[in-house]
Parts: C-alpha cells; sequence; structure tokens
C-alpha cells in the first residue's frame, strides 16, 4: 500500500521581520489524522510556525506544502487551502452577538445556505455540549465555554486541520477535560488532523501521536509517543521534557544550542 | 431678565402650539442636516476603514488633513461651497446656491472629516485579533474588513452622531449657501440670528430650545452607546 501523502510538508522555512529572525530551516512533513504537539520555550517561534502552516503569513524562505500543493508559489489559490483549516488562538476573540451567529461565521463567508447554515450550527453546539446556548450573547460565557463555541466555530467547517494555539491557557482543571476529550472527539470522529502548540506537557503526552520540539526557531527534535525516554538527542529537549527545577526560557542560556 | 423668562414662556407655547412656521424651520433643519450626515456616512465610513487598512506613502498626511478638516470653520466651507456653486463658479450652471441642496453640501463637507476620522479611529481601535480570527475561518479579505468594521460599529455610531452635533448646530455655512430664505432655506440656527437681531425674542428662544432638545438628545444617545461598550467591555449582559 503506497505511504499516504502528508497533510502539511515545510521545506527549510524560515521567517524573518525587521531583521530579527524568528524561523530557521524549518523541514517537517505532518501525517494526517494525528494530533501533533509542537513544544518549546517562550519566543521559540510557536505562533509563528502556526500562522505559516495557517497560511495567514508567507514564509521568507523555504516553501509550504498544504495537501501536495505549494501554497509559497504564489499562483495557488491560498483562500481554498486557507478554507480547509481553522486557527483557534489561544485567546480566540468571539465576535459580537450570540453563540449561534459566531459559530456560523465560517458558514457565511463560504456562502452556505442558510437552512444547512442553521442545521450544521446546530450540530457543532450539541457536539461542545453547548445545546440551549444558541442565543445567548457572547459576553456571558465563561472562559471554558468561550473555548468550546470556538472549538463549534472551528468544526462547524470540517476542517482537514484544526490548528490550535495553547487550547486550555487559563482554564480550570475541569474545562481543560473536557477541552481535551472534545480535541480527541474531533479528531477520532472527523478524522481531523490536530496541531496544538501546549506548554503542558503532561497535556501534550495524554493527547498527542507525535511530537515536535522547536528551539530558538528551529525544530530540533520530532518523536512519536512513547519513544521519549531513550530516543531524544538534544539536551535541550530533555531539559524541557524532563530536567532542570523549571522549564523556562532562563534556562537557554544554560543549555546553550 | 424679565425679557428671558418671558421669552421662556413664549418659546415654550410656540413649541406645544405646534406653531407651523417653527414646525417647518425645524422639520428643513432636520432634514438638511440629516442628509448631510448620511451623504458623510457613507463616504466617509468605507474612507475611513480604508484607511484604517491601508499602507501607502501619503497615507499619514491624509490622515494629518482630516484631522485638520474636523476643525474647519463653517464660515470657510461656506465661503468655498458659495464660491463653487455661484454663477461664475464652477457648478454655477446648477444653479444651486440659495437652496436647501446647497446647505446639504455644505454640512457635507463640514461633517465628513469627523465622520471619517472618528470612523478611522473605530475601526483602528476594534480588537486587532477581529481580522485574524476571521481570515482564519476562511473570510476573504473584504469579509475580514467587514466583520472589523462591524465589530467597530458602536464608535462608528458614535462618528456619526458627532458628525451630526456638528452640522445641527452650525450657522456660518447655510447663512452663506442659503441665504436665509423664508419658506425655503431658514432653518433653526439662521432663524435664531435673524429673530434675535429683529428683537422677536420668542421665536428666537423657542427655535433655541428646539436646538438645545436636539443637541441634548444626540449627547444622550452619545452616552447610551458609550454606557453599551462600557457595559459589554466589563462582561455584562
Amino acid at each position: 500500500m503506497a505511504e499516504k501523502e502528508p497533510l502539511f510538508v515545510l521545506e527549510g522555512v524560515g521567517y524573518r521581520v525587521e531583521g530579527a529572525r524568528i524561523l530557521e530551516d524549518i523541514s517537517l512533513a505532518l501525517e494526517e489524522g494525528l494530533i501533533h504537539a509542537l513544544l518549546g520555550f517562550n519566543g521559540a517561534g510557536k505562533t509563528t510556525l502556526l500562522r505559516i502552516l495557517n497560511l495567514l503569513i508567507r514564509p521568507t524562505e523555504g516553501r509550504v506544502f498544504f495537501l501536495g500543493q505549494d501554497a509559497t508559489s504564489g499562483s495557488n489559490d491560498l483562500l481554498e487551502s486557507r478554507r480547509k483549516m481553522v486557527l483557534v488562538s489561544q485567546d480566540p476573540l468571539l465576535f459580537s452577538g450570540t453563540v449561534f451567529s459566531n459559530v456560523a461565521k465560517g458558514l457565511r463567508f463560504r456562502g452556505i445556505g442558510r437552512a444547512k447554515t442553521a442545521k450544521r450550527v446546530r450540530e457543532a453546539i450539541e457536539f461542545v455540549s453547548l445545546a440551549g446556548f444558541e442565543d445567548r450573547g457572547v459576553h456571558t460565557l465563561s472562559g471554558g465555554e468561550a473555548r468550546k463555541v470556538a472549538l463549534a466555530r472551528a468544526l462547524v467547517l470540517r476542517p482537514r486541520a484544526l490548528l490550535l494555539d495553547e487550547p486550555t491557557i487559563s482554564l480550570d482543571p475541569e474545562s481543560i477535560k473536557e477541552l481535551e476529550d472534545l480535541v480527541r472527539r474531533i479528531n477520532r470522529d472527523f478524522r481531523t488532523t490536530v496541531f496544538m502548540v501546549t506548554h503542558d506537557l503532561a497535556q501534550a503526552t495524554r493527547m498527542a501521536a507525535s511530537f515536535l520540539f522547536i528551539h530558538q526557531g528551529r525544530i530540533i527534535e520530532t518523536w512519536r509517543a512513547g519513544d521519549e525516554k531513550g530516543g531524544l538527542r538534544y539536551e535541550q529537549t530533555r531539559r524541557y521534557l524532563f530536567g532542570g527545577p523549571e522549564n523556562g526560557p532562563a534556562q537557554e542560556g544554560k543549555t546553550g544550542s | 431678565m424679565e425679557t428671558i423668562v418671558q421669552g421662556l414662556k413664549q418659546g415654550l407655547l410656540l413649541i406645544l402650539s405646534a406653531d407651523p412656521g417653527l414646525f417647518f424651520i425645524v422639520a428643513l433643519s432636520l432634514k438638511v442636516s440629516l442628509s448631510a450626515v448620511a451623504i458623510a456616512a457613507f463616504l466617509g465610513i468605507p474612507f475611513g476603514a480604508f484607511l484604517a487598512f491601508s499602507r501607502f506613502p501619503a497615507r499619514g498626511l491624509l490622515v494629518t488633513i482630516l484631522d485638520t478638516l474636523m476643525g474647519l470653520p463653517p464660515v470657510v466651507v461656506g465661503l468655498v461651497v458659495y464660491l463653487v456653486l455661484s454663477r461664475s463658479g464652477p457648478l454655477g450652471d446648477l444653479g444651486l446656491l440659495f437652496t436647501d441642496r446647497a446647505m446639504i453640501i455644505a454640512q457635507t463637507v463640514l461633517s465628513f472629516p469627523i465622520v471619517c476620522a472618528l470612523s478611522l479611529a473605530a475601526v483602528q481601535g476594534a480588537d486587532p485579533r477581529a481580522f485574524r480570527e476571521a481570515l482564519s475561518l476562511g473570510a476573504t479579505r473584504y469579509q475580514a474588513v467587514w466583520v472589523v468594521v462591524r465589530e467597530a460599529r458602536l464608535g462608528i455610531a458614535g462618528a456619526v452622531l458627532a458628525g451630526l452635533g456638528r452640522v445641527v448646530a452650525e450657522v456660518g455655512a447655510v447663512m452663506m449657501v442659503g441665504g436665509n430664505i423664508a419658506g425655503a432655506t431658514r432653518v433653526m440656527t439662521t432663524a435664531i440670528v435673524l429673530e434675535t437681531s429683529m428683537g422677536n425674542f420668542e421665536q428666537a428662544i423657542g427655535l433655541g430650545m428646539v436646538l438645545i432638545f436636539i443637541a441634548l438628545g444626540l449627547n444622550l444617545a452619545l452616552s447610551m452607546i458609550k454606557g453599551g461598550r462600557a457595559h459589554r467591555a466589563e462582561g455584562g449582559v
């Protein structure tokens, strides 16, 4: 059986802004259908990499392929590619209005009809266990409920890839568990590839099958679940995963690069 | 003092009796000012949003010019519009001078910079995540801009009301291009000037009271908009 084509392929991707190097020489292939976790210290370039994957920013070097198409060639229609994925940011903005209007937003951008939109929106709201919240104003929602609406707003679009930037940051343990279950169900039920940035190592271990470690703008290590004990090559990754009293940027200087 | 009290009494009586002359002047004032602000909003809101999203070399200069025009003296606008519409002016053949349409043009010129500059500020002040979130949900660039404009709609409504506040109480420009012709171009402010100069304080005070009520209504509307926004920012319903 032929090997399945990766969802994303990055070749030598770099990103510089105003002379500062944010990402450098990133080459990777993300297998479809898995939950991938991107780990790394603050300022390592995680969010920038997410935005490049989401085709919101163009890398200054290298090429990005999504579903086999070069998204950096300039000739391809990025809108069509972008519409096959959704990025949920760490502090998602819900547009003023109701839960329903928020979840319907992406479908309206795509010109989907009213009846079909209503049906899919209700299904998505039900999927995230917020049935009955359709007409609630978004300003009345708790932090956990707002994240669920952001997830419903994404999954209603049935994306091939769901990009999550620290999806459970500043939530209580119960909400974290609910959100994690939801993401797992989205991955399992819809075969949606999930690429999540997280600082929570335990969460990454609970959820992901594939791991990437980014350090000072470079992906220096990738591994599969269970391989981390013996297979890690770099001191920085080992320190982030197991070592040191704290996992923070202060350690970067000590570990060297 | 007695004149003022007397004037207030008779002014109130004029309002309560729905005096046809007074009614015409008030209606014409509202027609001119609302039309002018509607045109200014139609042109100024999109232009403000365009300036908020675009980056080009002359953008900074344009914004500075807009900010400067916000304080444009009405008599200067009146003079320019007068010269443009006068018989020897470039649009003299249209015969608009001393008509209500000339007053609408003058007030549009006066309110456009206010509506545009404040709309620009409102769009720039909207949550910067709105644009990115919309793009991430599959919006085209225009759809994403529209989402941001919608998020800034309270600020934009404030811009329109500020534009209306500017023109409804303005006297210089409408006097110059309208001519203060009774039954044709006489509006509240020009009528107050005329009645006062003629010693008809009752009529002047009655009109002044209506003008104050309108100004009060505008400010109340602005306060309600600001109040609603603050309430939402605090997470209220």
